[in-house]
């Protein structure tokens, strides 16, 4: 590896991401339109427009909720904190519901500063779900036969179901049904929640659950080859075909 | 002697895989699409089970494909990500794409990628350095690596040849075919006070297998790479220039951010083809 080339890199990344321009005019060409510094200050801002953009598209109604100063806040010191380490940018907001949580005010579960990192914690998992593995390639269990007839047979069936990727479950501290139900930035209730954020016909849902729905389905394994048969439990046995159609279980 | 585009084909006109235009293309039957071809960005595909990769699924099944990266970077002194590069090539068995292309830049060091395409020192060192990886990624791949010139908005002062030679001499050395972005030419003699068509004069044109228009935003100052908007007045003679000199060549239109509708986006590569023929634009 060029050492000069190395040094000179390892000086721009650090120029870069501490929006610093000392020994810019070492390196860089000055003219009469922009100084050296100007020149290395335009890929500085445009690394955090980037980033910032990035957050802001993956959590909107964290933004929405938050308002354009403490959202503004938040993805600055985030963007601060935590540099891009992967090849994609659809990992870098993965950490933002953790710092969100490390950063806030000392506080109990369902303090206002718990807010953000909870109602973050929702948003992040929509962009997992996104792109997760789901059941939309699924072979039918009886190719050929009508849909609604052979989900009926499934479930007569004494079938074993798992949970697939693109079902996942959150406990959160706050009651976010209402922001989830309009799309609006309405405060949630400091209540705790049970929701499952789930991908069916490449549409993502977010389902509040009752405790025996969680439960159940937080122990189904992830793995079809690893799929369970159903408990002895009238109550999820009825759910049942509610679960399946909306991606929540499926058979192994 | 180099055949032209290195021997690979020439699809069309195409245009970027967004997910803005996912709607219109699942919807509407391949031939009303307008479009020979699709550019997908790499870095949307890996990882991702989801109906981005049913989309490219299904335009993959219609159409020509190439892949187009932003994080090989290929520039840095940061060893090469092998991880990456291996969904990159099981991604390319997998769609078996026309080319895979990446740019003439860097991302980051010490594990850290800044997601912007930051330039090179233009010196012998970072050119036998860049040559070497180019090497490297070829042998993996098992094909030729398709490398795009930037925009740039700073020159180093180390450096000790014009862009348009480092490149030339990368494909000499190493075999790689060039994706000319027309906008970059543009943007960069731009920003660095250049002749455009002394730029383009040093491309080696067997080498040119695509390339790309977009356009800029203008700051006063400088240009910047946006591709937010139209392709500028300015760019189309240049585009011109290129296809007498490097004709014919895929080429392809770039609109990444504030993206209009599906037919506003292949009117703008109509565009192209009424550059190519002598006509006016306005029509």
């Amino acid at each position: 590896m060029p050492p000069e080339l190395a040094a000179l890199q390892d000086w721009m990344q650090e120029a870069i991401l501490a929006a610093s321009d000392r020994g810019a005019r070492a390196h860089v060409h000055g003219d009469n339109r922009l100084t050296a510094e100007e020149r290395v200050q335009i890929y500085a801002r445009g690394y955090r427009q980037r980033l910032i953009e990035c957050l802001e598209r993956e959590y909107p109604l964290l933004a929405a909720l938050a308002g354009p100063t403490a959202f503004g806040l938040f993805a600055q010191g985030y963007v601060a904190a935590r540099p891009s380490r992967s090849y994609t940018l659809y990992d870098f907001g993965a950490g933002f519901p953790a710092w969100l949580e490390a950063s806030r005010p000392a506080g109990g579960a369902q303090d206002v500063g718990a807010i953000p990192a909870a109602l973050a914690r929702i948003e992040r998992t929509k962009a997992e779900v996104h792109r997760a593995r789901g059941i939309e390639r699924g072979a039918p269990a009886w190719p050929g036969m009508d849909p609604v007839l052979a989900e009926l047979l499934a479930l007569a069936a004494t079938r074993r179901w798992y949970r697939p990727d693109s079902a996942r479950l959150l406990a959160l501290p706050f009651d976010f049904g209402e922001m989830l139900a309009t799309g609006e930035p309405i405060p949630p209730r400091p209540e705790p929640m049970l929701l499952a954020v789930v991908r069916a016909q490449y549409r993502i849902a977010c389902l509040p659950l009752e405790p025996w729905q969680y439960d159940w389905l937080a122990v189904l394994p992830d793995d079809p080859a690893r799929a369970v048969p159903l408990p002895d439990d009238a109550r999820i046995s009825l759910w049942l075909p509610f679960a399946t159609a909306h991606g929540l279980a499926a058979p192994g | 002697m180099t055949l032209p585009r290195l021997g690979l084909p020439n699809p069309g006109d195409g245009l970027g895989l967004r997910e803005e235009h996912f709607p219109h293309l699942m919807s509407t039957p391949p031939e009303s699409w307008g479009v020979d071809w699709f550019e997908a960005i790499t870095e949307n595909l890996l990882d991702n089970a989801g109906y981005g990769m049913r989309v490219f699924e299904h335009v993959a099944a219609h159409r020509p494909v190439v892949l187009h990266g932003v994080s090989l970077s290929i520039g840095s002194t940061a060893p090469l990500d092998m991880a990456y590069l291996g969904k990159l090539r099981a991604l390319a068995e997998r769609f078996r794409p026309l080319w895979i292309s990446d740019h003439l830049c860097w991302t980051g060091v010490q594990g850290v990628n800044s997601h912007d395409l930051l330039p090179m020192p233009l010196t012998e060192a970072a050119l036998a350095h860049v040559a070497d990886r180019v090497h490297q990624v070829q042998d993996f791949l098992g094909r030729p690596l398709i490398v795009e010139n930037p925009s740039t908005y700073l020159e180093f002062r180390a450096s000790q040849m014009p862009e348009a030679e480092f490149l030339a001499r990368l494909c000499e050395a190493t075999g790689c075919g060039l994706l000319l972005d027309v906008n970059n030419v543009h943007v960069s003699s731009f920003n660095h006070a250049q002749d455009p068509i002394a730029y383009l004069e040093g491309i080696p044109a067997a080498h040119v297998v695509q390339v790309h228009l977009a356009g800029p935003s203008d700051h006063g100052t400088h240009l910047i790479d946006t591709h937010d908007a139209p392709v500028p007045d300015a760019v189309w003679p240049l585009y011109a220039w290129v296809w007498e000199r490097c004709g014919p060549v895929a080429t392809m239109v770039e609109w990444d951010a504030g993206i209009p509708e599906f037919d506003v986006v292949a009117a703008e590569l109509a565009k192209a083809r009424r550059v190519r023929e002598g006509l006016s634009l306005a029509a």
